[in-house]
């Protein structure tokens, strides 16, 4: 008797993974229907995808650090942080042309451990909630940012790196990364692991402290990673660049059905719908002509959804 | 139900339930049961994990539903809708679960719902509070407790105690009790006992849980034995021993002693684990002890003696103020400093609670199972932990240890107790590497069947040259299992013991105290 009923709670758990693509597809319908003529052209998907590429890879980073349970809210401020150094360092350089592209990246990434270091220091070994650490390094990175910018927005020529084929690249580069080291590596087993229950994890011989210092640093890298391509995007680093960035990012990875609470049903493939989804809602009412202020309660009232469906394992408890 | 038996004596039945039936999902976990208590009964209630017996009592308590049948409370109807509805209508049950809030204080708790008999002008009057409870604490032998302190901050065992307070205090006529003597201290539960006879002379009527057999025919005048959610028959305690009992629960013929049948201590040459001074200050001083390769060394004392934190410590999930814990490991001997050390040199650890500390519950089989070996997993597949590896190794585990269960990828959340500590234990032994197993309380909570497994499996381990290390609140498990006996009392190791027939469990408690 018992494993009919297990039989049924795993059917539902399977489908539910299933949702966050169904919404992908209903919504690519809707958008089609409402906007038949601009929404499904191929110059038009191409945008909606560079536009939310730089999100996909910062949510490849955050999807560590969610799946251990906690949440990195200094995506945002750290990717103007690297922006800002980066441009900082063109300035100091003189760089130009092609040794531009090169110094950007590899700043930008320095910058992204370094922020992710910081991170993850007082997370893991001062033992700081990561909600008030990154709450509080939100704030740490974007002044000094704006500091660095002195309030004026820089033009970074890299633009190049922009086009659709060689973002789909690095796109695709970092997704394998992701998916190796998420769901065929310790790092993302032993994540998941803490995320499910953090004193079993230990009393595995997990080395938790450390874990949770890897997920921050793999923040800040991803971060580092996508901040090139965000500049290349506006073609400028602005002190008001990634503003509430790090909450489309939480968003998208929620819709995508990763859980709040962390743990087993973390899911890579979670970043790359959630992240198609806020894309093409913010592209899809953009070209129907809706108010930009109305994209955010649209935002909003599907993220609430999302919760709503996605059966928060720790529920099952409730039915034993 | 055929067994529809009447113990009436003559007094009026107290609680009586008519066909009771409750399914969750797909399982049926109480079907057509009708037991029927009568006042002045204490009545025990036993069964394997999954039985149905703790879902019987929430149906009697109001904190689930029946899907059918009716529950008569000295002859009138009795619906619940919840379990303050029961509790004020004169029914009191203690659940196996902990239900306190932890950072209210123990008087709140105690008053939870009830805080109106202190209210004057919309104002609770604290002071009154306190004092009542303090002279409650002091009724039942508690009165080192604080009536202010937030309850989360007293020890496990007197948390359980306020709740056994707190539904002992306000005299029910029926009392349901689950599973709780194993989570309270010794004198908490002749306490509990106490109270329970003198409850009886009142004319209450009892019902009462355990998976201690010898304390159920202790306490009770008569036993019902459930089995897969179905009642096999109610027998008077007097007819009964622990042996009939067991083999009712499991529906076969039980042989009668399920520990190692060799009455001799033997070990290998070979040391496995040293530990020298080890000192946590508040919690065990100066331990020193070796174990030796295929040796199973038992630690027995009262709850509070420092044997949990020990097991904790050894395998270094406590940071400790002195001494040093070492392993041979390949020739050469490893100083333990984390528990990533000690797992990463061969020492498995199977901690006492293990939904809380053990098992990630909300995962798989197979991810528990896999969790302690992925490092190696990753080597063996050159950097890729690869899922069928992951799958055969859990199907070994699943396969060794005869867990029940659909497939290795159900959730952990959805088995039986007994067969959650199979995983526990699977885990370790799905490692090749494994030289010292550490098990605090193993056959905590669960039924015979199972127990009789696990100390098989010990048997075996023990054989294959393991050294074990059995930390055990009963006394009779390490008799029977352990080649040594180390008694601790107060942190200090008080007394060892070698195996032998002779050793009896009085001589062990003449230690403890």
């Amino acid at each position: 008797m018992r494993p009919r009923k297990l039989q049924s709670l795993r059917k539902l758990t399977s489908v539910r993974w299933l949702l966050p693509l169904l919404g992908v597809v209903l919504l690519f319908v809707i958008f089609a229907i409402l906007s038949p003529d601009r929404f499904v052209q191929w110059r038009n998907l191409q945008l909606i995808f560079r536009q939310s590429v730089v999100l996909m890879i910062a949510g490849f980073g955050m999807s560590f650090v969610m799946s251990q349970g906690s949440i990195d809210l200094s995506q945002g401020s750290l990717l103007v942080l690297c922006e800002s150094v980066a441009a900082a360092a063109m300035a100091a350089t003189g760089a130009s042309g092609s040794a531009l592209l090169p110094l950007v990246i590899v700043v930008c990434v320095v910058v992204g451990i370094i922020g992710g270091i910081f991170n993850g220091l007082f997370v893991s070994y001062v033992r700081i909630p990561s909600f008030a650490v990154t709450i509080a390094t939100m704030m740490i990175f974007r002044n000094v940012a704006v500091a660095i910018l002195n309030k004026r927005s820089v033009i970074v020529p890299i633009s190049h790196i922009g086009s659709f084929p060689v973002m789909l690249l690095g796109f695709l580069v970092m997704l394998f990364v992701t998916w190796y080291l998420f769901d065929y590596n310790s790092v993302g087993k032993f994540s998941k692991a803490l995320g499910s229950n953090e004193i079993a994890a230990e009393a595995s011989g997990i080395p938790v402290m450390r874990l949770k210092m890897w997920a921050f640093i793999l923040s800040g890298v991803c971060v580092g990673i996508a901040a090139p391509f965000h500049i290349a995007r506006l073609g400028l680093c602005s002190p008001k660049a990634g503003e509430f960035f790090e909450f489309d990012v939480i968003t998208a990875l929620v819709i995508g059905g990763t859980p709040l609470t962390g743990g087993s049903s973390s899911r890579v493939y979670s970043v790359i719908i959630g992240g198609l989804i806020v894309g093409m809602l913010s592209n899809g009412l953009t070209l129907l002509g809706i108010d930009p202020t109305v994209k955010d309660l649209v935002k909003g009232g599907i993220l609430i959804a999302a919760v709503a469906l996605s059966l928060e394992r720790t529920k099952l408890v409730a039915i034993k | 139900m055929e067994h529809q038996e009447e113990m009436q004596n003559g007094s009026a039945i107290s609680i009586e339930t008519k066909n009771i039936s409750k399914s969750f999902g797909l399982v049926r976990a109480v079907s057509d049961v009708s037991v029927s208590v009568s006042a002045g009964e204490a009545r025990g209630l036993v069964g394997e994990n999954g039985a149905g017996k703790s879902t019987l009592l929430k149906v009697l308590s109001g904190i689930t539903q029946p899907d059918h049948g009716t529950i008569l409370k000295s002859g009138k109807l009795f619906a619940p809708r919840n379990m303050v509805e029961a509790h004020a209508s004169g029914l009191s049950i203690i659940l196996q679960e902990v239900g306190i809030i932890p950072s209210l204080s123990v008087a709140a708790n105690l008053y939870l719902g009830r805080t109106n008999h202190f209210v004057r002008g919309g104002i609770i009057l604290k002071k009154r509070m306190y004092e009542q409870v303090r002279q409650l604490l002091s009724d039942f032998g508690a009165s080192h407790i604080d009536p202010r302190m937030p309850i989360g901050r007293l020890s496990k065992e007197d948390q359980k105690y306020i709740e056994v307070i707190r539904s002992l205090a306000f005299t029910p006529d029926v009392l349901l009790v689950d599973e709780t003597s194993a989570a309270l201290p010794g004198d908490g539960c002749d306490l509990l006992f106490e109270k329970i006879t003198e409850m009886k002379a009142a004319g209450a009527s009892i019902l009462f849980v355990s998976h201690r057999l010898r304390e159920v025919l202790r306490i009770c005048d008569s036993v019902t034995v459930l089995r897969d959610g179905e009642l096999v028959e109610t027998l008077s305690s007097a007819d009964l021993d622990e042996e009939g009992l067991r083999s009712l629960m499991v529906g076969r013929e039980f042989s009668g002693h399920y520990y190692r049948s060799d009455q001799i201590a033997t070990r290998s040459d070979r040391l496995a684990l040293t530990v020298r001074n080890l000192t946590i200050n508040g919690s065990f001083h100066g331990i020193s002890l070796e174990i030796h390769a295929g040796e199973i060394v038992g630690i027995g004392g009262l709850t509070g003696c420092g044997m949990h934190p020990l097991g904790k410590a050894l395998f270094g999930l406590l940071k400790v103020d002195d001494g040093v814990v070492q392993v041979e490991s390949g020739g050469s001997v490893r100083t333990i400093c984390s528990a990533k050390c000690a797992a990463s040199n061969g020492i498995g650890y199977v901690p006492r609670d293990r939904n809380e500390d053990g098992l990630m519950l909300t995962s798989s089989i197979r991810d528990n199972i896999c969790l302690p070996t992925q490092k190696q997993l990753q080597r063996q597949g050159r950097g890729i932990i690869r899922k069928r590896a992951e799958k055969e190794l859990a199907q070994k585990g699943v396969e060794l240890l005869d867990i029940k269960a659909t497939s290795i990828e159900q959730l952990v959340i959805a088995l039986s107790g007994g067969n959650r500590q199979k995983v526990a234990l699977a885990k370790w032994l799905a490692r090749e590497d494994l030289k010292v197993l550490i098990l605090d309380c193993p056959a905590r909570g669960i039924d015979v069947g199972v127990k009789a497994y696990i100390y098989e499996l010990l048997t075996r381990l023990k054989e294959q040259n393991i050294a074990i290390l059995l930390i055990s609140e009963e006394l009779p498990e390490l008799i029977g299992m352990a080649d040594r006996i180390l008694i601790m009392k107060e942190g200090r190791l008080n007394k060892e013991y070698t195996r032998a027939e002779t050793l009896k469990e009085e001589i062990l408690i003449k230690s403890m105290i």
